[in-house]
């Protein structure tokens, strides 16, 4: 909203410079964006919020500077009207009374149409609206002045001189003052005339009815309509006006007469012409002011400040609100028409605040508890965030939207339905994702084209899904890497990430976590690499897969490093999780290692020996390490030679060797039984 | 001392000026003290072919003679560890200057380290953190949240849909969690409440239809508009700097009544006026109000007997203050060389 310094102060005593006032209306909520120097005058760019409907106008943001300054605001008035012997015949009749609430009208004639004068013009164009004529001009200038959208039909283009309020009919058509024919639906109200729309109501004036240079007779609408319907009607027009605007906020029902007798003064002196009739007005329903009753404690109670009721009656008093009554420390606040945005005492207490200054309440801090609110997996996250940091990850945050692609080929872990947007920003991109590696593909993609070495990344986020009519949020935790491990140097000349580089990490992250039932297995995933990619298990269950990309999508999308990358369901990871942070007595005697090495058939995998192994639930048995595979020159070609170290000790005394012997030949024997191994 | 002695002792003299390293130390000392071939514990033996009256003078002699060679090795063998030492301690020198294992180093987004530092600040202060989920129902974004249905303040925050009836939509912001909040847990209340919000804006440098809003929500009995401001003080003086203040000026979100728009003096010129704050002294960086009693009956409390406040910052632009970024878009590249600056 523009407003004009040089009008407001015709409105109001100022002294103060534009800047000051801006920061001065800023201060009590009505935000000034910018102030545009003309030379002859300033423009504040008023940036209001959707409530305050009332300052769209001079008037409206004069009473605020009237209140702020504790000065008396001026409303321009009109004089003495012209008017003939005989009336011009008009009817007015509301037929959709929910939609229009007053409709007052009045008829001219001997308007003279012609261009307007030197100081409207030019009033209105520093205020961004364009001169038509002087009967339009003097319309817009009384919505600038006042916030009320007038309009002016030519009376003689009014068929059977009647104004019908109605609702259009399905189809209905009109062409409107900006040459566009419009197709309309019951939902929208018109001004009709006997047989056709001649505007559609609060929106836009229909072209046939304008008012042009021929025009000698005019009817002045004035009039109130639901603010709902109009805010609807020019959504599902597609047409913003000032009027519209306006009347979606609401306007000052209580003003009508005033306004049109002004409006026709105005015409009057600048165009001609005078009266030809009574003012029509029609008011079906008289509105009543909302009251709204404050006690008076209320206000220290929300605000934390005294503040005298006599503060309190001026401040109302100079907004336009009326104290009706006042006793026993309660105000019966009247609430004028042109605020719509006043329904209870807090309503008011933010009047009251607002002018009293923010900044002059008092700071204090409480002191009080809250219920405990308990949040699942919060900590878990947070160390697992940490724990790849601390191995060198990056954290990435990626986007939400996907496309259909993403959804189908990259979801791993869930099939549900995907979430479509209605209303996309990228119409290619209209799915929630339910997966964050395809975009850690992409990641680690982009990253590999801006030439970075060596990159590792991590993502926390939730993915979406819907099963029936159920919207699901799932937390998944995403990895991906290339490159090597340690940056390149002359002690790590090349260290590239690996398969057994993530398995490690994941190991790792298992002991972190004490995730004991959690193994690995060989994975299934179409777009990981079979036979370089493993499952996270916990039971039956899959809660995690990684590995290297799949060759095809590696030569697909063109990388030229190998893709390692991980996926995880945070919620599966940690199902039933209980960090058990009890100490556990250590052993104090030395432990006695025994390496044994075996060669054994090609397909047995290792993880069969180990955990052959682990279930002979040898107690002496503190750790299993490999220390060798070879399979090669001087090897049997269908076999594979294995080192591994049995780590044994006692809790309670010093093992010795031959009972060390002992363990380490139980072990042997149950590998020759079972696995038909070869000792080397 | 016996002349032979002396001659013995000369000669050994002699013989300490070749001694180089440990290992002529060695040959040295076993020449004149091994048991079996050395000088001295032959002379020992000797002494039974020395006369009987000679004897006690000839013991006493090599007696003498082996205490100043033993002594006199002592001495030497020190020095020779020593000389030792040092060698070793030459050979072993390595050039420090070469550079170490590279190892990696991670990092956190800066959107998340803010979004932790700025919840960190209120949980110090006794605030629970709360979440709720990003796919919101229209009750709990907006209804809840006295949104009048079709109201013009919807538009502000252009939403993103995901159900034909519009029912179900992207979170426009965190207050949702209010919501949730209360109705599961009721009065008091202390929350924080981090998390991604979705609007339909097209990115722009200072736009991106994906950021990260953090709630704040007070709510209990005696909780005044003067709590709210004395909180927010002590939040951009622990968030910035100990001399940032804040300014509240009036603004309008439905759910809160009276409303408020927060800014900070400009953590750059310090509230001289520069680019960043466009000459103005202050950055808005937050909206905050007394929660509105329509809000409260939603979630069954009683307006009456509680009042409460509430706030929502936006993390991404307070990251964007805070390390100086020029284009919000940057957070959703992921490129290594941005995230390592963090």
């Amino acid at each position: 909203m523009k407003i004009s310094y040089k009008w407001l102060k015709e409105l109001v005593n100022i002294e103060e410079k534009p800047e000051l006032l801006a920061e001065d209306l800023s201060m009590a909520g009505l935000a000034v964006d910018n102030i545009e120097h003309l030379g002859y005058d300033s423009i504040l760019v008023l940036d209001l919020t959707a409530d305050r409907g009332d300052c769209l106008s001079h008037v409206g943001v004069g009473r605020e500077v009237a209140t702020i300054y504790g000065e008396k605001l001026k409303i321009p008035g009109y004089g003495k009207l012209n008017s003939k012997e005989n009336d011009l015949d008009i009817s007015i009749e509301i037929e959709a009374k929910d939609l229009c609430y007053r409709y007052s009208g009045l008829v001219m004639e001997d308007v003279k149409v012609g261009p307007s004068p030197l100081w409207l013009k030019e009033r209105l164009e520093s205020l961004g609206v364009r001169s038509i004529n002087n009967v339009v001009d003097i319309t817009n200038y009384l919505l600038l002045e006042t916030g009320q959208p007038l309009h002016a039909f030519d009376y003689d283009k009014l068929k059977g001189h009647k104004i019908i309020v109605r609702r259009a009919k399905d189809e209905e058509k009109i062409v409107t003052l900006d040459s566009v024919e419009r197709v309309l639906n019951e939902n929208v109200l018109v001004i009709a005339d006997e047989s056709q729309p001649v505007a559609i109501a609060g929106i836009m004036g229909g072209e046939e009815s304008e008012v042009s240079d021929n025009t000698q007779r005019i009817l002045i609408e004035c009039a109130y309509f639901n603010p709902l319907n109009i805010r609807k009607s020019s959504r599902f027009l597609g047409l913003s006006t000032e009027a519209s605007y306006r009347f979606e906020r609401g306007v000052d029902i209580g003003n009508f007469i005033n306004i049109v007798k002004r409006c026709a003064w105005l015409i009057q002196e600048i165009c001609g012409g005078r009266v030809a009739g009574e003012i029509l007005d029609v008011y079906p329903d008289k509105l009543e002011k909302k009251i709204v009753k404050l006690p008076l404690k209320k206000v220290k109670w929300l605000l934390g400040v005294d503040i005298s009721a006599e503060f309190i009656k001026s401040i109302l008093d100079r907004l336009g609100f009326e104290i009706k009554d006042f006793k026993n420390e309660e105000m019966e606040i009247l609430v004028p028409f042109h605020r719509h945005d006043i329904f209870r005492d807090v309503d008011i207490i933010g009047e009251i605040s607002r002018i009293y200054g923010y900044n002059k309440l008092p700071s204090t801090i409480p002191g009080n508890e809250s219920v405990p609110i308990y949040r699942s997996l919060s900590k878990e996250k947070e160390n697992l965030r940490e724990f790849f940091k601390g191995y060198g990850f990056r954290e990435i945050l990626t986007t939400n939207f996907v496309d259909e692609k993403s959804n189908k080929e990259f979801s791993f872990f869930f099939k549900g339905e995907n979430i479509k947007l209605i209303n996309p920003l990228d119409e290619y991109e209209p799915f929630l994702r339910k997966n964050l590696i395809s975009q850690m593909i992409k990641t680690l993609k982009t990253n590999e084209n801006n030439y970075n070495k060596n990159v590792k990344l991590f993502e926390l986020a939730n993915v979406h899904f819907k099963i029936g009519k159920e919207y699901i949020e799932k937390s998944l935790f995403s990895i991906g890497c290339y490159g090597n491990i340690f940056g390149e140097n002359w002690i790590f000349k090349e260290s590239p990430v690996d398969y057994f580089y993530l398995k490690g990490l994941i190991e790792k992250l298992l002991i972190y976590f004490k995730l004991n039932e959690i193994f690995f297995d060989e994975a299934n995933v179409p777009f990981l690499q079979k036979g370089n990619s493993a499952f996270l298990k916990r039971k039956n269950k899959v809660v995690g897969y990684f590995g290297r990309l799949n060759f095809a999508i590696e030569k697909e999308m063109k990388f030229k490093n190998p893709i390692f990358i991980g996926e995880f369901q945070v919620g599966e990871l940690f199902r039933n999780y209980q960090s058990e942070e009890k100490y556990r007595e250590f052993s104090r005697f030395p432990s006695i290692d025994r390496d044994i090495s075996f060669l054994i058939d090609k397909n047995i995998s290792y993880g069969k020996i180990e955990s052959l192994i682990k279930g002979m639930k040898i107690d002496e048995l503190t750790e299993i390490r490999l220390l060798d595979v070879y399979s090669g020159k001087g090897i049997p070609e269908d076999k594979v030679s294995f080192t591994i170290r049995a780590i044994f000790q006692k809790r309670e005394r010093t093992l010795t060797d031959e009972e060390a012997d002992n363990l380490r030949d139980r072990i042997v024997s149950l590998l020759v039984k079972k696995f038909k191994i070869n000792f080397r | 001392m016996r002349p032979d002695f002396e001659d013995i002792l000369i000669n050994f003299k002699k013989d300490v000026e070749g001694v180089k390293d440990i290992k002529s130390f060695k040959e040295l000392r076993d020449k004149y003290l091994s048991k079996e071939k050395g000088i001295i514990p032959n002379l020992m033996k000797k002494i039974k072919q020395i006369p009987r009256e000679e004897k006690p003078e000839y013991g006493k002699d090599v007696n003498l003679l082996k205490g100043q060679i033993t002594n006199f090795l002592n001495d030497l063998e020190k020095k020779i560890e020593l000389v030792e030492l040092e060698r070793k301690s030459q050979s072993e020198r390595i050039d420090i200057s070469l550079p170490g294992i590279d190892f990696f180093v991670g990092s956190f987004h800066p959107v998340k380290i803010v979004e932790k530092e700025i919840c960190n600040i209120f949980e110090r202060m006794g605030y629970f953190i709360a979440e709720g989920p990003e796919v919101e129902n229209d009750f709990n974004n907006f209804e809840a949240l006295n949104f009048p249905d079709d109201h013009p303040a919807r538009d502000a925050q252009d939403t993103f849909f995901v159900s034909e009836d519009r029912y179900y939509l992207l979170r426009t912001h965190t207050s949702p969690v209010q919501i949730r909040t209360m109705k599961r847990y009721g009065a008091p209340i202390k929350i924080i409440a981090p998390g991604k919000v979705f609007r339909r804006d097209t990115p722009d440098p200072t736009h991106s239809p994906i950021f990260h809003q953090i709630e704040g929500l007070v709510v209990d009995k005696n909780i005044t508009m003067a709590d709210l401001k004395g909180t927010l003080e002590k939040f951009a003086r622990e968030c910035f700097s100990a001399d940032t203040k804040i300014r509240l000026r009036p603004s309008f979100f439905p759910f809160v009544e009276p409303g408020a728009e927060v800014d900070i003096s400009c953590i750059f010129c310090k509230g001289k006026g520069c680019r960043i704050c466009k000459n103005s002294g202050w950055i808005e960086i937050l909206g905050a109000g007394m929660v509105h009693p329509a809000v409260f009956e939603k979630c069954g409390i009683d307006s009456e007997k509680y009042s409460g406040f509430a706030f929502g910052l936006g993390v991404d632009r307070i990251t964007i203050l805070k390390y100086g970024i020029p284009d919000i878009r940057l957070f959703f590249e992921n490129d290594v060389r941005f995230l390592e600056q963090f």
